[in-house]
């Protein structure tokens, strides 16, 4: 009975310490999608000062969270989400407000179907 | 490149110790959820071994869920009767009294070749010599040959011998395994007078030395230049 319980625990562990590395990952990417999304706007209505603010801070945070994101996420997404806000920040620095949108969008999108990928749901499991 | 040994090295750690815990078993003779568990774990340590792209997590992961799963399985098994037929199924009489069971066969979709195949491989050639063939659970099967059929034992000729001794292993490959001489509460002293008997100066020139019950010695010494 020993081993069976050694092999609960021990998924049991596993499994919240999975599930706590989810929301890490879904507390990195919302505040992350939501000032993308702000910096979209700041765009539209041509304040570049907050666009690039806020568009360089996303850039940064995540590049600060790389090394925890590669331990879980595939490297391949991390990378190309890394390039888009890096792309969001430069067309926000160069004042190209349609480069910029569509940089944001395509970061927001990528950052959403990670956060997505982590969430205990029927699509994900089946 | 470095990360390619070092990835290969802990994932294939990790395999080993989970066949490891599955226990003494030879792959042969694997139940169903076993068989499936080495099928898998196999697979699951690959992926992350050839792509660097993914994290070690994914392959160590699932691999590790497995082996919680088939321990807390295998001792459902060992407490639950019903939970063991469930998981394994039961074995099945295949040939009774000589004749073939053809329901059984049909149940358990085996075929008369396959019946034949398992009969040869453990020896017999005449079916009519067979009074029982059971499938086991492991797709072998196991056959109990009529009384006549069965090879003659020192018993049943009347004739009284030795019982057998376990040889067990004191010195392997130039080491000596203390724990076994202990076991036989056998000390160094002993040793050492049995391997100057055989011209063996030390240990290091013994390539296999067992003793069993009975106190017999069986000892190998090591080739020149080895």
């Amino acid at each position: 009975m020993r081993q069976l319980w050694t092999a609960a625990a021990l998924l049991a562990v596993l499994a919240a310490g999975l599930l706590l590395l989810g929301r890490g990952v879904d507390g990195l990417v919302a505040p992350l999608a939501e000032d993308l999304t702000r910096a979209s706007e700041a765009a539209r209505a041509g304040d570049w000062e907050t666009a690039e603010a806020l568009t360089r801070q996303a850039s940064e945070t995540w590049e600060a969270a790389g090394d925890r994101l590669r331990l879980a996420e595939p490297h391949q997404s991390v990378g190309e989400i890394s390039a888009l806000l890096e792309e969001a920040a430069l067309n926000a620095r160069l004042r190209d407000p349609e480069g910029c949108m569509a940089a944001v969008r395509r970061a927001v999108r990528a950052l959403n179907a990670l956060g997505e990928a982590e969430r205990v749901t029927l699509g994900n499991l089946f | 490149m470095i990360i390619a040994v070092l990835r290969a090295a802990i994932l294939y750690l990790l395999v080993i110790l989970g066949i490891r815990l599955m226990g003494k078993r030879q792959i042969g003779e694997l139940e169903p959820s076993e068989l499936v568990l080495s099928l898998l774990i196999a697979d699951l340590a690959a992926v992350p071994m050839q792509d660097f792209g993914i994290p070690l997590l994914m392959g160590i992961t699932p691999i590790l869920t497995l082996l919680c799963l088939s321990a807390i399985l295998s001792v459902l098994t060992v407490k639950s009767i019903r939970f063991r037929t469930v998981l394994c199924g039961r074995p099945s009489v295949v040939v009774a009294n000589g004749k073939i069971l053809e329901p059984a066969m049909r149940k358990n979709r085996f075929t008369v070749d396959e019946l034949m195949e398992e009969l040869r491989v453990s020896g017999v050639a005449d079916l009519s010599t067979v009074k029982y063939a059971v499938l086991e659970t492991t797709g072998r099967v196991s056959v109990l040959p009529y009384a006549g059929d069965q090879p003659a034992t020192a018993k049943a000729m009347g004739l009284s011998v030795r019982e057998p001794g376990l040889p067990v292993t004191v010195v392997s490959d130039g080491r000596v395994v203390t724990r076994n001489l202990e076991r036989l509460n056998l000390g160094r002293g002993w040793l050492d007078k049995e391997l100057k008997a055989r011209g063996a100066a030390s240990p290091a020139e013994v390539f296999l030395l067992t003793v069993d019950e009975l106190g017999r010695v069986y000892y190998i010494p090591r080739e020149a230049g080895a």
